[in-house]
């Protein structure tokens, strides 16, 4: 955390070491998180190098009070859902646009996952968009109800509802190939 | 599976970028950083400049400025040079600049009154006036033994 403020410190007065600590740091973990949210590896790694490259530009405007990687996850995450819009509004028909299937177009994140992951990243990609991106910003990115709430511009307790029946969802599929 | 588990397997989901796209986003991020450094400063010149220029009375004020900041560094450099600088002879080239109150003054800081009656010396060989007969300090000897005359008196 103290790390973290001392990077931010550095990289808003134009320090390129601070950006690039900052993007060893994070960038497996952003690429994992965009991977989750969309199951698709390709446009996850896209992703991340629009959004780094707009955060290497915004230097002196950025205005950070929290913690810097729930700041990432949320441009990450935010990046992601636009992305999920657009392919929605692209390929889906106006019926089939609250469609919970993600479509991938790359590798899907079970792909590059080892084989004990497989069944997790395979059962995570048939959730909805919504459970599925407050599931990974709560386990993955270590973001609160109340953070993720805020970011999302709903309450606490729809979010709470959105993980715990993700996690239901999750629980059933994964035993359902389980028992098979 | 239970949830605990199902949370676990959450976490330890990741992903390796591949080194193409680690090595690209890397490049493109220092270089728009570098780029955005540069608009950047640019533009906070520009913007003084321009606030300056377009406005009459910042201009004006800006020219005043400047015109008391040269006076004052000018002053100061004189006021320096003739204080700490060179010797108390050199304070003063002419005979009527070695004689004013000011670089009487000087020479007194520097040297006492043996600097004082050095440079009324030189001074009056440059006017080729040779007051050798009674030196300054006879003088105000003199000055004071007559002030003690007229105490007594």
């Amino acid at each position: 955390m103290i790390e973290d403020r001392l990077l931010i410190l550095r990289f808003k007065r134009g320090s390129k070491d601070a950006l690039q600590r900052i993007y060893e740091k994070y960038l497996g973990f952003l690429v994992t998180l965009a991977a989750a949210l969309l199951n698709d590896v390709n446009t996850a790694e896209d992703i991340v190098h629009d959004f780094f490259v707009m955060f290497a530009q915004s230097a002196e405007r950025l205005r950070l009070d929290g913690s810097l990687k729930s700041y990432l996850a949320t441009c990450v995450a935010n990046r992601a859902r636009d992305e999920m819009r657009a392919r929605r509004r692209q390929s889906v028909g106006p019926d089939e646009a609250l469609s919970n299937q993600s479509e991938s177009r790359g590798p899907e994140l079970a792909a590059v996952c080892g084989e004990e992951l497989q069944q997790m990243a395979e059962a995570m990609a048939q959730l909805p968009y919504e459970q599925r991106e407050v599931m990974i910003l709560h386990l993955q990115g270590g973001m609160k109800f109340t953070q993720i709430a805020s970011f999302e511009s709903v309450s606490v307790n729809t979010i709470r509802s959105r993980y715990r029946y993700g996690l239901n969802k999750l629980r059933s599929m994964l035993n359902t190939e389980v028992k098979r | 599976m239970k949830t605990a588990q199902i949370k676990r397997l959450v976490r330890k989901l990741h992903v390796n970028p591949s080194a193409r796209m680690h090595d690209r986003t890397l490049c493109d991020a220092l270089k728009a950083q570098a780029e955005s450094q540069k608009t950047e400063s640019a533009e906070m010149h520009r913007g003084v400049l321009t606030t300056i220029m377009t406005n009459r009375a910042t201009r004006l004020a800006t020219a005043a400025v400047v015109i008391v900041l040269i006076g004052f560094v000018i002053v100061h450099q004189a006021a320096r040079r003739q204080i700490d600088g060179q010797p108390f002879t050199d304070a003063a080239k002419s005979p009527g600049e070695m004689m004013t109150a000011m670089s009487l003054n000087i020479a007194y800081r520097k040297g006492g009154l043996e600097a004082v009656e050095k440079q009324g010396d030189r001074a009056f060989k440059m006017l080729r006036l040779q007051p050798t007969s009674i030196s300054v300090r006879q003088l105000l000897e003199e000055f004071d033994s007559g002030e003690v005359e007229r105490k007594e008196l």
